[in-house]
Order: structure tokens, then C-alpha cells, then sequence
């Protein structure tokens, strides 16, 4: 990105050959925010680990009505016999030892949601980018179409409680690939008369209403299997749905999935988990195209390598960088999330300790003078969210200055 | 040009029916149901199920099979799902469950609170982003560019329901020159014209009004605008970095232009694409209404709206808010769009 | 090529603009509209040319200056202001200052008082009861108070059918407190004798017949309105319209509702001019607003900023006597929490005293009985529970958990709405319990009175897990079909200061004297036969002593059955400001607010 930097690449040029990951850390490791970065992420890691093996807490059986609200004690006194880092809250709990606690709950949530949306997201958006441009194979072919028939049918299968209808759409699905009529016109009414067969004439038993629906859908399949169904519609479908998710505003989204699933940690993981998909499937999609087009994909594809290969041998690690720069930036943002529904009520349950719950419970007090109920659990949630984003900003300039995320 | 915004807007169709279907799906799922909410704890068994069937909600969601295997097309269709489409196509949202208010009349009352908060905020992180950012890329590597930098690293990582509570904690409790919360004191007076305070104020001339609400205004207007102007200023930084490393500016600088005119005239035009982007981002998220901040600052928005109505299971206004906040996403989305291909003149879209 | 984009640019956001304004409603047809558009016109015509005087104009716009406001913060937002259709709170604290029922409470207690009605007295079996009403009281619209309007109040209420009985709406307490509708209703005739007397005919004696009556949803609302307004009728375009001292003005939605004084009410104009009720939903918001002059008063504030607002010379703070009792309850379809040595461990074992010091301050109560202290019935004899972890240990250990209890066996197939069973007879689960979501007059903070008492209970053998099992609907629901599977926190507000309003929803319910009281999942599935025939006699017996003596032997039953545990009364705490006098707060039944005053 800078001069500097410019210099240096070059000066690896010139030296004799070295990996591309053992560069790109030598070039973190000279990057002072992400050194800065590094040090705080390790300090939250180190401490909440070291406290959730070593330094026990029961938040069970955690209760001091004598200790209740106290400001941070350094030197023990009559009225407050025990030291309190950062003070206690309306239980009498030392908010220290909850704040480092909690870290462990914060970083897990951090984490699984990310996973969660890094696996899920990450797969779509390779998928769509890849088949986006390559021609699938027969047998990839088969498999779509089969599953789209499927998933079409299903509907049907409903309406007219025939599980079996399903499996003919499939049938229908696998057939157009190998019928190859040319002629447009002869190739649209040949599939659009199956889809009526298929759904009216099952339909017919249950009521000739039924049978009318259905027919009605089944042609609507058909005249859709008489198209040219591949990578492209795959590729579209997959980011209309990302659109779809991406129209609801993230918060509303993950505090209507925890609605659904109910409140807890490990529900509050997967909805912060889910809002965070359409993120890594654009990105790993708009990643894929950018590599597609480079000649050894060109090769690998002349060559006749197969699909699988190409797509984890060539294009995976040529997409990891913008990858593991936004999922630890994305680590950050869903910390902050985390503690954003845990305020709201929706998080950990209780008493176990987490920093937005702490918050969400404390703010009341700020009114009688409490602040420190409230600006340490804050101040963690704010700190280890700049840990994770200036690693990520290191990151980014260690791995792929050119990057813009 | 106009092909290609017709096009996006056709593609916007199924995205819009996707965004009620999902709605929708999770009506359904999420437990509990708005009689309940409604009768709290004295709630009998019987006046359960008849606010039930009175609000249609025994009716089934999407499709009701078993008419059909009856033979009945019309009830099969007679589903909540597409009583609310057809009740959408003729622009009725329909009425709360709890207040019997119409959703568009309280929309109407709510969005511009949303409105004034979320412009005010991102003309506050424009005017400060924008500027440190070019500052910063100007600068690069002085300490102005170092102190900015880590600042709008901090403002990025700032969970601001914290913030604000600590906003509160500063100017109400502390220093008591800004209340707490709310929109407006019950004593100001004004004349509503478009519900935006601080126009209707000073359109009606009523400038102690104006003063008013910006006195409201500045907490949340500050808590929100954190996360903006944070990503603005890096955005606009790096965008102008790499632009400056063109070829074209180096000659300009070669040529002996004054530093002023390369850096207005020919670096900022061209560095502004992904800026734009950012911004268009930024005020959506911003525009579907904040609920954390809302909440804190017991601001009418509708962000708060929609979560009181998710908590209390009023299903119209969690469809009409809903759909409204989906459709300034998508609609910004598109300007964003349209908006690279005017100020891009590389970028042809027929 | 340039200019057309920003043609179809501009043409683009016309589109949009023209389709979300087609969205908004047209001009809001509010009964002040039209007011409003003839304030607005002076300042539009002064605009540009005298600068100064605009601001002029409109800084005092035409309302009065020496209004006399009092401004009330509360939580939250009425729901609708026809009390006949509504059970919150907060639509009650509006309606009651609008609307007046035929009999009211007497200042600070439950005792009814005539009100609209001189006098109602019953003939000798007390199935009759005659009303003498007030004359030359007048609604608000202008129309006359009669026996006609008390007779259309009562018939739109009780009779399904009736043209004003909107199928939308929902007569909840007409239903409960008066038995049923249409033929099922208690009261099957209300008669007019002349114009300004009526007859109640009961099918049977009811011996809170005045305290019921006395109940702010059977306030009567003017005929005329409701004809006018049909089911807009207490909605915030049109509010209510009755005999009360205020009339409605404003409501807007979520933020305030204006109600101004009636100068013809009969009792003598109020002091003040205006209340404006403010929503301030968070508690230590609403104090703040207090401290800054924005508000006059509040009701329920955090126990910290109580004890500072005792500290503080500008404030004061009054409690509305307690008719409300927090609790916890049993899931009786819970092997263990059948035995009730159990139910007697997990009395002893928490800390009630050091509980309702922390969390309801000076102001809560720790409960013995469900009777609060000031409803009759309340049996003072009763010794509670010492709060005692050894003993309670002791008697966990006793009843064979001698390593306490942290996993509890389903008695009976738990169902839900649908009939599936979503437990298993026999099926251990985690030892649970049940937090609500929301804050409730009863319990200040559920969620940290959880974490106490869980922690107290802990400490005494019982490794218990707290649970949300989700939001305030979710969680009524699941109560609702007992699937609240463990302990789990609820509480009581009373209807009318009668015990029979306690007791009998959660223990009685009986039709007539030998019909067995089957469990109700409602309750956790708790059925005590004894209980709930004396409840029975109680409801029917006319004698007041008797009755009495009834309820204080229904107590003693609940106690020592360790029905549930009961944990506190709170006398809600109202913050006024120094300026504000003569409010009178009402244990149940609008608060008294034509007497308050304020200096400056």
C-alpha cells in the first residue's frame, strides 16, 4: 500500500524463494497495528482461558447483599473486606472476575458464529462463483436438477399430501438433461405436457381440484425444465436468497431467529451465525471470479482436471487472504453483536456472566452513580473488538495490500 | 441506462416477495401469538381462541390443502399470507392488533423520527469522514494520520448502545445540559408539517422549537454517527491512496501543480466510487432504524417499533415495519448502483 | 449521455416518493386537523418579509399561557381507552380520569363509594339491586347522563349480539367478574325504573356486587359515542368520552395523551388544566426526566434512584398500597415437587427478607399469604417460613436427596396446544427455573431476583438452572398449557380489593358445591379439592364476616401445603416533584388526580 511496503516486495523478490504464508507473517509481524492487534487479542484469549481452567467461578452460588454496588476497591476497608478491581454489581458480585468470565462466553460466541457463517456462506458463494462460469458436468447437471425438481415437487407433494410427486419432479428434473430436442418450441411443450402429467394425473385421485393446482404447477415446472438449467441459474438463485437475507436489518433479523429458537448462548450463536452468511458468500463469490479468469484456472480446466480438484487445489487457497481478513474482522463485529442481544436480554443465561448482559443489567444504576457497573464490561467488549479489527487491518496489508474490505 | 435501472427493478420483484415469504415463515415459527400478549396474565382459554380466529390467525399461513381436497379453490387460496398480499396490492398494511391504529398512519409518524436521526447522523459522519480521510491519505504516516486512524479504528469497534450510555451517563447525569431521551419536551409546541422537527421548526419560524429538538437530537445523533464516520474517514483513505499512486497523479505532481488542485480536482473525483458505496451502506443500515439506540434514547423510531412489535406479536406492524426497512435497503442498494454508473464513466450497463 | 442518466435518476426517486406517499395516510383526519391548519397560516404569511415577527407568532401559539399542566411519566403506552375492552394498566390510569363508573373506591383503599350512582341498595336476598343515579351530570360530547346510558353500557357489554359488541373486541373482564355473557351472566336484567333510576336483577346473591361494580371497565362511556365512533371508539383518533373530570384531547402513539379539565363535571372543576401522561419505558430514564423538570411525577423507579429521591428536597414519594403479590409456583407435574417436604425445603431456603430489601427497597413487603395485608381475609397468624439453608438441607437430605436435587422426574406426559407429547412420563430433566422476561409491578428486576434466588437456593442443596424460556407471550403461553416445567416466577395485581378476585381464579373455579376441582395446567396443574369447596361457599355466602373467616381458613390450607412460595407485596413507589400536591394514589382504580395542584 505505501512506498515502503512497495520497496520491500520487491527487496522478496530478489531473495531466494520463501512461502507465500511465511512472508505474509513476516510482514504482519513488522505491521504495528496488527502487533498491536496481536497483543490485545492474545491478552483477551490468555486471560479468559487461563481463568476458565485455572481461576474457577461459580456464577451459581455468586450472592453478597453486603457487597451489593460497591466502586472499585483497591485496599480492602471495613466496608468492603475483599479487593474489587472494577467494583461490584447489584448482587454483590466482584464485576472483575465476571468481566474476565465473560470473556470466555464473548469469544465462544465470537467464534461459532463465524464458523457458522463462514462454512455455510463460504461454500455458497464458491459454488456460485465457480459454476457461474465453468460448464457443469453431466452428473453435476443431474444432481441439480434433480434436487431443484425435487425441492418444486415438494410443494406439490404438499398440496396434494403425495409424497410421491416429489420424486417425479425430480424424474422430470434428470430426464431434461438427456432429452435433447433442439427445437425450442417442440422441446417447451413436450416438458410442459410432462409437468401437467406428472401433477394432474396423481393429483386426480385426491380431487379433481386438486389435480387442477397441481396440473397448473406441473407445467410451470415443466415449461422451467425446458430451459437451459445450470451453474448460472445456481449462481443466481443462491445470491437472490443472499439479497433476501441481506434486506433485513442484521439486528431485527438475529433477535426474530433467537424469538424463534428461544434465548440462550448457543441460540443467540447460530442467529448471529446466520445474519452473517450473505457476507461470505459475496465475498467468496466476487473472490472466485476475480480468480477464474487467471490463466493457470484456464490451464488446470484444459488439461481436463476434474471440478473438485480445481476448485480446492487452484481456487481455495487463492481466496483465502480476503477470507481470513474478513473473518477476523467478522469476529469482531459478531462480539459486538453478541453483546448487542445480550443487552437486549437475549444472550447468556443467567447468572452466567457476558458482557452486553452485564451492561443491559447495570445501566439502570448509572442514574444512582454506578459507573463502574457500566463502563467496564463496555470497555472489554470495545477493546477486543479494536483487538480483532486492527489484526484484521494487519492482516489485510500483510496478505493482500490491495484489498478493500 | 434507464434499461438497466427498469432490469434492477424487475430483479427487485421476487427479492421483495422473498422478504414477505420470510416474514411470514417466521410468524409461524416464532412461538406465542398476539391474544396472549394481549390479555396477559388473566387471559382465559376461551377468549384466546376467539381473538384468534378473529384476527384470521386460525387460518392457515400460506396454502389450506385440506379445502382443496375438498374441492374448494377459493378457501384454498383464503390463507394470512395472501389475504396480506392482497391486502398490500392495494397499499393497506392494515390495522395493529393492540391499538387498532392503521400501521401506514403510525409509519407515517415514526419514519420521519428515523428519518431525521439517521440523515442528521450520516451529514455529521459525511462532513468529519470525509475530510479526515482525505487529510490522513494527504498526510500519510504523519501523526494527524496515525491519530485519526486509530480513532476511526476505535469508533469502528465501539459498541454504541455503550456509548450512549455513557453519553447519558456524561451530559445528562453528570453535567445535566442535554436530556436524557425522548424526542422532544412536552412543553415545546410544533406545528407538524412534515413531521421532521428540525424543518417544520424552522419552516413555521419557530426557532426556540428548532433549538429544542436539536437539543434531543444531539446524544443519539452523535452515538449513531460513531460507526459511519469511522468507516467513511478509512474508506475515503485508503480509496484516495490508491488513486494517488496513479500514474496520472504522479504526472500532475510532475507537472508542478499545487498540491491543493491534484488532490481536489483529479484525486477525490476518482477515489469517490467506493466511498459512495460505503455511504449508501451506511444510511441504509441507519434508515431501517436502530433499535439499540432507539431504545436507550426512547426515540419514536421504527426500529424500536418493530422490536416492541416482535415482543408483542402485532403481526401488521411487524409486516408493514418490516417490509418498508427491506425496501430502503433494496432501494438504496440500487442507487448505489445507478450512482456508480453515473459518476463511472468505465462502467457501461446496456 | 450524462444529463439522461440524472433524468431517469430523478425520474427514479419521483417513482419511489410517489409510492411511499401513496403509502401514508392522506392529511391524518384527527378531530384537530382542522385546528391545526389555522395555526400553521399566520407564520406562512409573515415568513419572509418581517423576519422578527414570525418567531413571535408562533412561540406563543393560541394555547393559553397560564395553563396549569400536570405531566405524569409512566412505562408505557395505553393500549385502547374503552376500558371494557382492555386489562392493562395503563389504559386504566387514562380512562378513570375520563370515565366513571356507577360506584368508585374511596380515597387510598378498596371501599366502593357512590360515584355516577347516589345510591344502590339490594332487596332482602340481595338479588335485586337498585340504583338511585346522579342527575344533571352531562358527557362530555354534551348528551345527558341517564338511566338509558348505564342500561346501553351494560347490554353492549354483556350481550354477544349486540351491534356495539364488536366481534373484534374482547369483554374480558365482563366475562370474569360477571361470569359470562349473554345467558350466562350473573346479572341477566338490568331495568329502568324511571329516568334516573335502575335495577339490577342477579341470578344469584354476589357478594362483591359493589366492589365490582366500583371496577374502572364498567365505567360508562357516552351512547352517543360509541354510536358515532362505533369500533374507532377508544382509539387514539377519537379516545373516550364520559363523565369523568377530564376530557380527552390527544393521543399520539407511543409518546403522550392530553386529557384537559371538564368544567361541568358535577364534582367541581379540577384544579389543574391538563394532564399529559409521557411513556418513558426505561426506569432510570423516567427519573431523570423527574430530576430535569421534565416531568411532574412517575410511578416505579430503580430502588437505587428511590433512596435518592428521598434524599432530595424537590421530590417526595408516595406508595400506592400493595394489592399485588409476587410469587414463585410449582409445576405439580414434577415427581419431586409433589412431596411437600420439598415444596417446605425450598421455603426455607430462600432468603425472602434480604430479597425484597435488595430489590423492592422500603417499599415491597415479603409475603406470607396471597392476600396482601390490606385486602380482609389477610390472616396475620400465619407464620412464614424462616429462611433457613441447613434446616432446608436438611430436609431436601431427609426426603432422600441427600446430595440435594438437580435433576427432576415428569409425573404425567406433558401435552402441548396441538395434544403432542412434548414430555415424557418419567423423563428426567434438569432442575429448572423459570424467569420472566419483562418487569411487572410485582417483580422490579425478575431477572436479578432470579439470580438471587437461584443462588439462595443453590446454597441449600437445590442446583437449580435459570431459564427464559423466551418473551412475555411466549412465556404466558407456555404457562398456560404447564409447561413452565419446574419453579417459575408470576405474580397477582387484584381487580377489585375482593379476596375472592385472589383466591378463587387460582384455587376455586368451582360451578357449584360438589364439583371436583380438576388440575388446571393454568396453575401447574395444582388442584386442592378442600380449597376449592371453601372458595366455593365463600363466593356465595353474603356475609361479610363469614366469608372472612372462610378465606383466613383457605390461607392457612395454602400455607401449610406449601402451596407456592409466596415472596412479596410491593406499594409501588410515584415520585412527585415538590410543586405537585393533593395526588391521591389508589391501591386499585384510577388514581384521584382532581385534587392535585401544582405551585411554581
Amino acid at each position: 500500500m505505501s512506498v515502503y511496503e512497495e520497496v520491500t516486495v520487491v527487496d522478496f523478490a530478489v531473495r531466494e524463494h520463501r512461502s507465500l504464508w511465511v512472508d505474509a507473517w513476516r510482514r504482519l509481524i513488522s505491521n504495528r497495528t496488527a502487533r498491536i492487534g496481536m497483543a490485545i487479542v492474545a491478552l483477551f484469549v490468555f486471560s479468559t482461558v487461563f481463568a476458565h481452567f485455572f481461576w474457577k467461578y461459580d456464577p451459581k452460588t455468586d450472592l453478597d447483599y453486603a457487597l451489593k454496588l460497591k466502586p472499585p476497591t483497591l485496599i480492602p476497608n471495613e466496608e468492603v473486606p475483599s479487593v474489587h478491581l472494577f467494583g461490584t454489581d447489584k448482587l454483590g458480585r466482584d464485576i472483575f472476575r465476571r468481566v474476565v468470565h465473560g470473556g470466555w462466553n464473548s469469544l465462544r460466541v465470537g467464534l461459532v458464529a463465524v464458523s457458522i457463517s463462514l462454512s455455510i456462506g463460504g461454500i455458497l458463494g464458491l459454488l456460485a462463483g465457480f459454476y457461474e462460469n465453468i460448464r457443469e458436468t453431466v452428473p453435476e447437471r443431474m444432481a441439480l436438477r434433480a434436487l431443484v425438481g425435487m425441492a418444486l415437487g415438494a410443494l406439490n407433494a404438499w398440496i396434494a399430501s403425495q409424497w410421491y410427486q416429489a420424486l417425479l419432479f425430480a424424474g422430470i428434473g434428470i430426464l431434461s438433461v438427456f432429452i435433447r430436442e433442439h427445437d425450442k418450441r417442440r422441446r417447451r411443450i413436450m416438458f410442459i405436457m410432462l409437468g401437467i402429467l406428472c401433477g394432474a394425473v396423481p393429483g386426480f385421485i385426491a380431487h379433481p381440484m386438486v389435480a387442477l393446482v397441481c396440473g397448473t404447477l406441473g407445467a410451470l415446472y415443466g415449461l422451467f425444465f425446458s430451459f437451459d438449467i445450470g451453474g448460472k441459474f445456481f449462481s443466481d438463485t443462491v445470491m437472490r436468497f443472499m439479497d433476501i437475507v441481506l434486506a433485513f436489518p442484521s439486528y431485527l433479523l438475529a433477535i426474530a431467529i433467537v424469538a424463534f429458537l428461544g434465548p440462550g448462548l448457543e441460540k443467540g450463536m447460530i442467529a448471529i451465525g446466520v445474519v452473517g452468511i450473505p457476507i461470505y458468500a459475496r465475498l467468496a463469490r466476487s473472490s472466485v471470479l476475480s480468480v477464474m479468469q487467471k490463466e493457470y484456472i484456464l490451464a488446470a480446466q484444459a488439461v481436463g482436471e476434474s471440478h473438485g480438484r480445481i476448485l480446492f487445489r487452484h481456487i481455495v487457497p487463492n481466496i483465502l487472504s480476503p477470507i481470513i481478513v474478513q473473518t477476523t474482522m467478522g469476529l469482531a463485529s459478531a462480539i459486538l453483536s453478541a453483546a448487542a442481544l445480550g443487552f437486549l436480554g437475549l444472550g447468556a443465561i443467567p447468572p452466567e456472566p457476558e458482557w452486553g448482559a452485564m451492561l443491559g443489567d447495570s445501566y439502570r444504576f448509572l442514574a444512582s452513580g454506578a459507573w463502574w457497573a457500566v463502563l467496564f464490561p463496555g470497555l472489554a467488549i470495545m477493546l477486543s473488538v479494536l483487538g480483532f479489527n486492527l489484526l484484521g487491518d494487519g492482516l489485510r496489508d500483510a496478505l493482500d495490500p490491495k484489498l478493500q474490505i | 441506462m434507464l434499461r438497466y435501472i427498469i432490469r434492477r427493478l424487475i430483479t427487485l420483484v421476487p427479492t421483495i416477495i422473498g422478504v414477505t415469504f420470510v416474514i411470514f415463515m417466521f410468524q409461524r415459527l416464532i412461538p406465542g401469538d398476539p391474544a396472549v400478549a394481549m390479555l396477559g396474565e388473566h387471559a382465559a382459554k376461551e377468549n384466546v381462541e376467539r381473538i384468534r380466529e378473529q384476527l384470521g390467525l386460525n387460518r392457515p399461513l400460506f396454502l389450506d390443502r385440506e379445502a382443496l381436497a375438498q374441492g374448494d379453490l377459493k378457501t384454498f387460496f383464503d390463507s394470512q399470507y395472501f389475504r396480506y398480499l392482497s391486502r398490500l396490492v392495494r397499499l393497506d398494511l392494515g390495522v395493529s392488533i393492540h391499538r387498532r391504529i392503521p400501521v401506514a398512519e403510525t409509519l407515517a409518524q415514526r419514519f420521519p423520527a428515523t428519518v431525521e436521526l439517521a440523515l442528521l447522523s450520516m451529514m455529521i459522519a459525511i462532513f468529519v469522514g470525509i475530510p479526515v480521510g482525505i487529510i490522513s491519505a494527504a498526510r500519510r504516516n504523519s501523526i494527524l494520520d496515525s491519530v485519526s486512524m486509530i480513532g476511526s479504528l476505535i469508533g469502528v469497534s465501539m459498541p454504541i448502545f455503550w456509548l450512549g450510555l455513557m453519553e447519558i451517563m456524561l451530559f445528562a447525569v453528570i453535567l445535566k445540559w442535554l436530556p436524557a431521551g425522548g424526542r422532544i419536551s412536552t412543553g415545546t409546541h410544533i406545528e407538524t408539517v412534515t413531521n421532521l422537527l428540525l424543518v417544520d421548526s424552522l419552516i413555521t419560524g419557530n426557532i426556540p422549537g428548532f433549538f429544542e429538538t436539536l437539543k434531543y437530537l444531539a446524544m443519539p445523533t452523535i452515538a449513531l454517527a460513531t460507526i459511519p464516520m469511522a468507516i467513511i474517514a478509512r474508506m475515503t483513505r485508503s480509496s484516495m491512496l490508491d488513486v494517488l499512486q496513479e500514474d496520472y497523479i504522479r504526472t500532475a505532481n510532475a507537472k508542478g501543480l499545487v498540491e491543493r488542485v491534484v488532490l481536489f480536482r483529479h484525486a477525490l473525483k476518482n477515489a469517490f466510487l467506493p466511498v459512495i458505496t460505503i455511504i449508501g451502506i451506511q444510511a441504509g443500515t441507519l434508515l431501517a432504524g436502530a433499535v439499540l439506540t432507539e431504545t436507550i434514547f426512547a426515540w419514536p423510531g421504527i426500529g424500536k417499533w418493530v422490536y416492541d412489535a416482535i415482543l408483542g406479536r402485532d403481526y401488521p406492524i411487524v409486516q408493514g415495519g418490516t417490509l418498508l426497512i427491506a425496501l430502503i435497503f433494496v432501494f438504496i442498494n440500487l442507487m448505489v448502483d445507478v450512482s456508480y454508473a453515473v459518476l463511472d464513466p468505465r462502467i457501461h450497463y446496456d | 449521455m450524462n444529463r439522461r442518466i440524472l433524468y431517469s435518476l430523478g425520474a427514479l426517486v419521483l417513482i419511489m416518493s410517489m409510492i411511499l406517499s401513496a403509502c401514508a395516510p392522506k392529511a391524518t383526519p384527527t378531530p384537530e386537523a382542522t385546528e391545526e391548519v389555522v395555526v400553521t397560516e399566520a407564520p406562512v404569511e409573515t415568513e419572509a418579509p418581517v423576519a422578527t415577527e414570525a418567531p413571535v407568532a408562533t412561540e406563543a401559539p393560541p394555547v393559553e399561557p397560564e395553563l396549569k399542566t400536570f405531566i405524569f411519566g409512566r412505562g408505557g403506552d395505553s393500549v385502547q381507552l374503552d376500558p371494557a375492552i382492555v386489562t392493562d394498566g395503563e389504559s386504566f390510569r387514562v380512562t378513570g380520569q375520563c370515565l366513571e363508573p356507577l360506584y368508585q373506591y374511596d380515597h387510598g383503599s378498596t371501599v366502593p363509594v357512590p360515584a355516577l350512582a347516589e345510591v344502590c341498595e339490594p332487596n332482602e336476598e340481595a338479588t335485586e339491586w337498585t340504583c338511585k343515579l346522579r342527575q344533571g351530570v352531562k358527557f362530555h360530547d354534551g348528551t345527558d347522563f341517564n338511566a338509558d346510558a348505564v342500561i346501553f353500557n351494560f347490554e353492549r357489554w354483556r350481550f354477544t349480539d349486540n351491534p356495539y359488541h364488536f366481534e373484534s373486541q374482547v369483554f374480558e373482564y365482563y366475562e370474569y367478574m360477571w361470569f359470562g355473557f349473554d345467558d350466562a351472566s350473573v346479572i341477566t336484567a338490568v331495568e329502568k325504573i324511571d329516568d334516573f333510576t335502575v335495577k339490577f336483577v342477579l341470578s344469584s346473591p354476589l357478594a362483591p356486587f359493589l366492589a365490582n361494580l366500583a371496577m374502572d371497565m364498567f365505567a360508562i362511556s357516552s351512547p352517543t359515542a360509541i354510536q358515532t365512533y362505533g369500533e374507532d371508539y377508544g382509539t387514539p383518533a377519537v379516545g373516550c368520552v364520559g363523565t369523568g373530570p377530564f376530557k380527552f384531547v390527544e393521543w399520539v402513539e407511543g409518546d403522550h395523551i392530553t386529557v384537559e379539565a371538564y368544567d361541568e363535571y358535577w364534582g367541581g372543576r379540577p384544579k389543574i388544566d391538563r394532564i399529559i401522561w409521557r411513556v418513558i419505558p426505561d426506569d432510570s430514564a423516567r427519573y431523570l426526566a423527574l430530576k430535569a423538570g421534565d416531568i411532574h411525577a412517575l410511578e416505579q423507579a430503580v430502588v437505587e434512584d428511590l433512596a435518592d429521591a428521598e434524599a432530595d428536597p424537590n421530590l417526595y414519594v408516595l406508595t400506592r398500597p400493595a394489592l399485588n403479590t409476587a410469587y414463585l409456583a410449582f409445576n405439580y407435574r414434577i415427581v419431586e415437587f409433589q412431596d411437600r417436604n420439598i415444596r417446605e425445603a425450598v421455603a426455607h431456603a430462600l432468603n425472602k427478607v434480604a430479597l425484597v430489601e435488595n430489590f423492592y427497597g422500603a417499599y415491597g413487603q415479603p409475603a406470607k399469604t396471597f392476600l396482601p395485608p390490606m385486602v380482609w381475609g389477610y390472616n396475620d397468624a400465619i407464620e412464614d417460613y424462616a429462611y433457613d439453608p441447613d434446616l432446608a438441607r436438611q430436609m431436601l437430605a431427609d426426603a432422600g436427596f441427600p446430595d440435594g436435587l438437580s435433576e427432576v422426574t415428569i409425573a404425567e406426559d406433558i401435552l402441548d396446544a396441538d395434544g403432542n407429547v412434548v414430555y415424557q412420563a418419567g423423563q428426567k430433566i434438569p432442575l429448572t427455573l423459570y424467569y420472566m422476561p419483562v418487569t411487572r409491578f410485582y417483580y422490579p428486576s425478575p431477572k436479578e431476583i432470579a439470580e438471587a434466588m437461584a443462588a439462595d437456593l443453590a446454597n441449600a442443596g437445590f442446583n437449580v438452572q435459570l431459564e427464559l424460556a423466551g418473551d412475555w407471550p411466549t412465556y404466558l403461553g407456555l404457562r398456560r398449557e404447564g409447561r413452565l416445567l419446574g419453579l417459575y416466577m408470576l405474580g397477582w395485581g387484584g381487580d377489585n380489593g375482593d379476596p375472592d378476585n385472589f383466591l378463587n381464579y387460582f384455587f376455586g373455579g368451582l360451578s357449584s358445591a360438589d364439583e371436583v376441582k380438576e388440575p388446571d395446567p393454568r396453575e401447574g396443574f395444582y388442584a386442592n379439592q378442600e380449597v376449592a369447596s371453601l372458595l366455593y361457599q365463600a363466593a356465595v355466602n353474603p356475609n361479610q364476616a363469614e366469608r372472612e373467616a372462610i378465606y383466613k381458613q383457605v390461607e392457612l390450607l395454602l400455607h401449610d401445603d406449601v402451596a407456592r412460595i409466596w415472596i412479596a407485596h410491593n406499594n409501588t413507589p410515584l415520585i412527585f416533584s415538590a410543586k405537585v400536591t393533593g395526588y391521591i394514589p389508589q391501591p386499585v382504580g384510577a388514581d384521584y388526580y382532581e385534587f392535585v395542584e401544582i405551585s411554581d
